[in-house]
């Protein structure tokens, strides 16, 4: 972008709205500092920008508050503009006793918590990362976190939404009720869509009553493997589960033991009313107790929500995140693959270079039996071929069952190498292309695959 | 009379599908005029019945290479013609894709054709402790296959969700032919979601032939109440005081005055008191412990609200006997007047009280006869007109009212169908709630699955967006819909 068409843009915005000094190296996309970074107030100054970014052939990529939620978009050249939803931040409408709110996409999710809370109610949307990122972004990368057992995906959960394309139309899509088949369902597009069709401006939601009580029963085990059976064991009782998360390492329960708890675990999450949370609860130790040898623990309220937060964390400053995916009865298969990413990550081409580092964290959600690897020590450049490789043979062979492997994350040569997902059948692609070329005729949003 | 099929193509066909999958009769024909909304009547070209989706692959081909327009139909339950087979059309039934194709427990979902009914889908789970949640009011009728095509609702999706939340891969052939398998349950469901966005395509972008489902276990217990009240604001009140307590009932159902008078009149009578306002049905389920207390929760609203009578179900035997009077609502309404026009909007549920009182204010206004069903829960309303067709003045009232009716439930901040979909009858609402921009982004990703205008033309968007600048269509001009609707 010259400095003329950036003086273009700062004509649009008033002048805080656009970053162009060195501030803007905190808004790197995958490590590429972008030409100026805008701040839009509404709709209509980004669908300004857009429209103006379409004529330009810019490069740009949406932002919520900069926290790149899935890595952010991994680019093979420069940025020309960053645009986030930061300034646009309001609740336009919560009408509590609808279970509905409608709010601006730059809304931090931690405060949209905190505001709910004061009604009782809650969106049961625990994406790793996403408490300190935008809403907007939740829902562009529609990533879901354990409680998607109980409660579902971001798009199941998406009422309504304003998206503003990449060339700069705004199309208020769906609706504020929660049963609405007027037209085709391009909210359901738009979530998880990635930045790819544009950027989302504001959004309406579906919310839930906070439940009564919450219980989390922790069982350890030497090493994830053991814990399979249980975990297959509790995926199939007939008992509505929130969350089930088999973890290695797994977080303690926060409490006297903390710290004395190592290695892998099962984490079983139940939410709602007392005596109905209670039930559960019995029916899930007697089916730990038959599963494993080792003792089940408990943690309610607040120790229980402590210890998913921490789940919820897992991905703060990793290198690399891959998500394994096949049915959820082959957890144990699924598993294996995951321990050939763990092996790799602990073969160094120097292991007398540095320190190890935190081991991977691996994590897998057993009712959807997609597990994640969590690699938190530096990749080296040296190592990115490796690594190439190890994933696009892994990602053959679960294809090859009918799975996937997804890199949600990592350093950008090996996202290129790799491929953010596997490639997709002749007829898919041409649908996805032309679904892309609907919205983005320029191509000036970050690319579907991303 | 729409024109015959040429001779060549037809015999094309029947080498597809065995002679006697085709129908090309007029006489027997007439069955698949209409659909749901027997008010639109339109003859099909032919009916062709596929048993796979190979033969569905090739019998789309042939037709496209024709440049024959085509509607797919499961069981023609649906209430808004989208199975009208407008415009000189072929319909393909699914109904013969009967097959359930592979139950799996232990990941909890199930493989079908589309042409399964949606009851008999969870009847064939339920040995396995599983069910397939999406309940719509003609489930024992209606195929899986319709409800992925219209994204069906029914009276438990304010706890359960509706049917995309449901549908975790499909088979879809394309209307050149060609297969395409989306989603699947073994993938990360990352991406963009072109599961989510076939379901409630209203038979527009290609032919769903398999469908994988999401199973869930059957809950522990279930609890059901009948609360008769002598006016629907107490109802309203009622309801709202329920979901005011953070209770979140698996269903939540009314009906006014008039449709008990129609229910208690008819063959399907269920006991419920003639000179009530309205009835309320509050069914919680999920683990037994904790059901009895969230039972008596609601019981205390219905009472505080002032309900005059709360019956209880003790055995499925009673649960079924204070449904009956919600399930059979629409079929007793045959006996008041030779026809009906039923309505489906969806309001913000704190509005509804509102909404009420000013349809039931229209209804008076023009002297007409209102018989209101409605899922409470989520502000999906049926508020029904009963009419005799035949009397064109009354028809015009009926038209009139109809469409004030549907502005009000806009005006509140509601949409103009909350589980029917658009098809035919809807499209003149479109431009209530959706502006030209939407539009066209709709026609423009209709267009991607169906460049050539041939998937079940004249459906869901109002002609005239074909016609608007820049709407140019790549294939032969998009095919006007002749329904009376316009």
């Amino acid at each position: 972008m010259t400095s003329a068409v950036a003086d273009l843009l700062a004509g649009v915005l008033a002048g805080d709205a656009v970053l162009r000094g060195p501030e803007r190296e905190r808004w790197a996309v995958a490590g590429v500092v972008p030409g100026a970074v805008v701040f839009p107030a509404t709709a209509e100054d980004a669908a300004a920008i857009l429209s103006r970014a379409s004529e330009e052939g810019w490069r740009v990529v949406p932002a919520g508050l900069g926290g790149w939620l899935e890595g952010g978009a991994p680019t093979g050249g420069p940025v020309d503009l960053v645009l986030s939803t930061r300034r646009m931040d309001r609740i336009l409408h919560y009408e509590a006793a609808d279970l509905t709110i409608s709010l601006e996409a730059g809304l931090e999710v931690d405060a949209l918590t905190s505001r709910l809370e004061q009604e009782e109610q809650w969106l049961p949307l625990d994406a790793p990362g996403a408490g300190a990122g935008s809403v907007g972004a939740l829902l562009a990368t529609g990533a879901a976190g354990p409680l998607e057992a109980g409660f579902g995906r971001p798009r199941d959960h998406v009422l309504g939404g304003t998206l503003v394309t990449g060339d700069g139309r705004i199309l208020r899509l769906g609706g504020r009720v929660v049963k609405n088949v007027a037209g085709f369902d391009l909210v359901r597009l738009a979530v998880g869509s990635g930045g790819a069709l544009g950027v989302l401006t504001e959004a309406t939601l579906r919310l839930f009553p906070r439940p009564e009580r919450d219980v989390t029963l922790r069982l350890p085990g030497p090493e994830p493997g053991a814990l399979v059976e249980a975990a297959r064991r509790v995926a199939t009782a007939p008992v509505p589960l929130a969350a089930a998360e088999l973890m290695d390492p797994a977080p303690d329960l926060p409490g006297p033991d903390a710290g004395a708890q190592h290695g892998a675990a099962l984490l079983v999450r139940v939410l709602g009313g007392a005596d109905a949370v209670e039930s559960v609860v019995g029916s899930l130790e007697e089916i730990l107790e038959g599963s494993a040898d080792a003792e089940t623990t408990r943690a309610d309220g607040a120790d229980s929500a402590a210890l998913h937060r921490s789940v919820e964390g897992i991905e703060d400053g990793a290198s690399l995140v891959v998500r394994l995916a096949l049915l959820p009865a082959r957890l144990e298969e699924t598993l294996a693959r995951a321990e050939e990413l763990v092996a790799r990550a602990a073969a160094r081409p120097d292991p007398s270079a540095r320190s190890n580092g935190p081991r991977p964290v691996v994590a897998a959600h057993v009712t959807t039996g997609v597990v994640r690897v969590v690699v938190r020590r530096t990749i080296d450049a040296g190592e990115i071929d490796e690594w190439a490789r190890t994933l696009g043979g892994l990602r053959a062979d679960l294809e090859q069952s009918g799975g996937s492997l997804t890199v949600a994350s990592g350093p950008p040569d090996l996202v290129r190498a790799v491929g953010a997902r596997g490639e997709v059948g002749r007829q898919e692609r041409r649908l996805l292309d032309g679904l892309k070329d609907t919205f983005d005729p320029a191509g000036v949003m970050p690319g579907i695959d991303n | 009379m729409p024109t015959p099929l040429p001779d060549p193509l037809v015999r094309s066909l029947r080498t597809v599908v065995g002679a006697e999958a085709l129908i090309t009769d007029p006489a027997r024909l007439l069955v698949y005029e209409s659909d749901g909304l027997t008010a639109y009547r339109h003859l099909p070209r032919a009916v062709v019945f596929p048993s796979d989706s190979d033969q569905v692959s090739r019998v789309v081909e042939l037709l496209a290479a024709e440049d024959v327009p085509f509607v797919p139909r499961g069981a023609g339950t649906g209430l808004s013609g989208g199975a009208l087979a407008i415009g000189d059309t072929v319909v393909i039934a699914t109904t013969r894709m009967d097959r359930i194709l592979e139950i799996d427990p232990e990941n909890r979902r199930a493989r079908l054709q589309p042409g399964v009914i949606n009851a008999r889908l969870s009847a064939a789970t339920e040995p396995h402790g599983l069910y397939y949640a999406p309940d719509p009011s003609s489930q024992s009728a209606c195929t899986l296959g319709g409800n992925v095509a219209e994204n069906s609702g029914g009276p438990h999706c304010l706890k359960y969700g509706v049917t995309s939340r449901y549908i975790t891969g499909l088979t879809v052939v394309l209307p050149t032919g060609e297969v395409v398998r989306l989603g699947g349950q073994g993938r990360d469901a990352a991406g963009l979601d072109l599961v989510g966005l076939f379901v409630g395509s209203e038979g527009c972008f290609g032919i769903a032939t398999e469908i994988e489902v999401q199973l869930l276990p059957l809950p522990e217990g279930v609890r059901t109440l009948l609360a008769i009240f002598d006016d629907m604001e107490a109802a309203g009140r009622a309801v709202t005081g329920i979901i005011g307590r953070g209770l979140l009932p698996a269903a939540l159902e009314i009906i006014d005055g008039e449709t008990i008078r129609a229910v208690e009149a008819s063959v399907f009578a269920a006991g419920y008191p003639v000179d009530a306002a309205a009835a309320l049905v509050v069914e919680f389920d999920g683990v037994e412990a904790g059901l009895d207390a969230e039972l008596a929760e609601a019981e205390a609203c219905c009472r505080e609200a002032g309900a005059r009578e709360i019956r209880k179900a003790d055995t499925e035997e009673e649960r079924s006997a204070l449904w009956k009077g919600r399930k059979k609502a629409f079929g007793a309404m045959g006996r008041i007047a030779p026809d009906l026009l039923v309505q489906d909007a969806t309001v913000p549920r704190t509005t509804l009280p509102g909404v009420l009182r000013k349809i039931g204010e229209i209804g008076r206004r023009y002297e007409l006869t209102l018989a209101n069903v409605f899922h409470a829960g989520d502000g999906n309303l049926h508020p029904n007109i009963l009419f005799d067709r035949r009397d064109t003045e009354e028809l015009a009232r009926v038209e009139e009212a109809s469409k004030e009716i549907m502005q009000v439930c806009v005006d509140a901040g509601g949409t103009i169908t909350g589980e029917h979909g658009v098809g035919v009858d809807k499209r003149k609402y479109m431009s209530l709630v959706h502006g030209d921009a939407e539009l066209r982004a709709m026609a423009d990703v209709r267009e991607v699955f169906d460049p050539a205008h041939l998937c079940n033309p004249g459906k869901v968007l109002p002609d005239e967006i074909w016609a608007l600048p820049g709407m140019a269509a790549a294939g032969p001009a998009p095919r006007a819909g002749t329904g009376a609707a316009g």
